[in-house]
């Protein structure tokens, strides 16, 4: 019963695993072929690497500063580092791991920008962008369904949002974008003890907000006398 | 194992497994508290498993692609010794066509300006002529007839006669005719040796000798000459 609720297979191995390890080397082959064409200046693989990473790093972008404008500079800073520096790769991490670490810097940098700045600035638009999301029209969910997910998807991610930044990393990188802890570590350069405690600190305070946010509110009390 | 601490160590139970953990399934089966509470942070991290992706903007993927494609040019253009150098040509051509441009526009429409003021003002404006500076120009564009310079100090004999002399650019004579043509052997001979003696001055078009015809009329007591 507690494997089923912990979201375990049966030899109480999480869901996945065995599957990214025998991916893990074919990864790495394409990884280091990948590198090595973009040293040698190839055009297609300029192309193969934006592909392959924009979607993610822009996810974990958006995931990490909830604001499309900000998760699109960071973007392209990510890819201009890249590009620039993926002479000075080592091959020491992933190249997934290392263009998250760039992403999460520079995330970093991005709201110690906005602290400094844009948090005094009031904006003109109030119209929300447009959000695009891969959910693909089922003609079997009734609307109240749709409603009820699109609604339940806001409410998490406001509650992401509302959360340390620090915890809300950890989360992201392990629970939304499925690294490893080991690979969370590298990306964020802290240890694999700093890596567990917030992630267990970062979802109990999302845990929180959730269950804050879900009380029922009662409609009407009585007023002392 | 108390709450507290199937509580902390559930966080790593949710991504890794039981298998190391084995006193927290007994702890789930018999606490409802944590069993609720793992039951929650299940359904977090589902939820946070099931987050729509977030698809970049169109207007993203361009300004990758256009970074891409600079960033490709700017490899390459650094790959050799001369490739940076056609690089910085190039560079530094396209700076100095952008900094003229500007110019261009305002120069090309001063100079127009310029020019058609001075074409409507020109004509109007008051200038002083020095004509008694000029030089004569008829010596040099003008035409001249051919001369000679002194006759022979013997005269003819006894008629008179017109000769029609042909001379080159040098001022030789190249042939001769007479009129009357029927003349004695003695006459055509004292006017070969007058020709002969005499010195030719050719004639001049533009102040240069040219070829040219002179007419002398030979009388028993004078010259006349006639170009």
């Amino acid at each position: 019963m507690a494997s089923s609720v912990l979201g375990l297979n049966s030899d109480g191995e999480p869901v996945g695993a065995t599957a990214r390890l025998r991916t893990e080397s074919t990864g790495q082959r394409e990884d280091d072929e990948l590198v090595r064409r973009l040293r040698a200046g190839d055009e297609a693989a300029y192309e193969d690497l934006l592909s392959r990473f924009q979607q993610p790093v822009y996810n974990l972008a958006y995931r990490l500063l909830n604001d499309p404008g900000d998760a699109s500079d960071v973007v392209q800073e990510v890819f201009l580092k890249v590009f620039r520096n993926v002479s000075h790769f080592r091959r020491q991490s992933s190249l997934k791991t290392w263009i998250y670490r760039i992403t999460v810097n520079e995330a970093h940098n991005q709201r110690r920008w906005f602290f400094r700045h844009r948090s005094r600035e009031v904006g003109l638009d109030d119209e929300p962008e447009q959000i695009h999301t891969r959910n693909v029209p089922d003609s079997e969910r009734s609307p109240f369904d749709c409603t009820f997910d699109r609604e339940k998807h806001e409410l998490i991610e406001s509650a992401l949002g509302r959360i340390n930044p620090l915890f809300r990393e950890v989360v992201v990188l392990r629970d939304v974008e499925d690294l490893s802890y080991e690979e969370i570590a590298e990306v964020l350069q802290i240890s694999l003890g700093t890596v567990k405690s917030r992630i267990l600190r970062g979802r109990e305070a999302l845990r929180q907000e959730l269950t804050a946010r879900l009380e029922p509110q009662p409609a009407w009390r009585w007023a002392p006398e | 194992m108390n709450c507290d601490k199937v509580r902390k160590t559930l966080s790593i139970v949710l991504g890794r497994g039981l298998g190391a953990f084995d006193g927290i399934s007994e702890h789930l089966a018999q606490c409802r508290e944590c069993s609720d509470y793992a039951q929650e942070l299940s359904v977090v991290r589902g939820e946070l498993r099931n987050l729509p992706m977030r698809l970049p903007p169109a207007r993203l993927v361009t300004q990758l692609q256009v970074l891409a494609s600079r960033e490709h040019l700017r490899r390459i253009s650094r790959g050799t010794l001369r490739a940076m150098v056609h690089f910085w040509a190039a560079e530094l051509r396209f700076f100095f066509d952008n900094l003229m441009r500007p110019f261009a526009l305002p120069f090309a429409g001063g100079l127009l300006s310029a020019l058609f003021l001075f074409t409507m003002l020109a004509p109007g404006l008051p200038t002083r002529r020095h004509i008694s500076n000029d030089v004569l120009l008829s010596g040099i564009f003008g035409q001249s007839q051919a001369t000679f310079d002194a006759l022979p100090p013997w005269g003819l004999g006894e008629d008179d006669v017109v000769v029609l002399v042909t001379l080159d650019k040098d001022g030789s004579v190249m042939d001769y005719s007479t009129i009357p043509s029927n003349l004695n052997a003695k006459m055509r001979n004292d006017i070969a040796n007058m020709i002969l003696f005499t010195k030719f001055q050719p004639a001049t078009e533009f102040g240069m000798p040219v070829a040219s015809t002179l007419l002398v009329s030979f009388r028993r007591d004078s010259i006349n000459v006639k170009g």
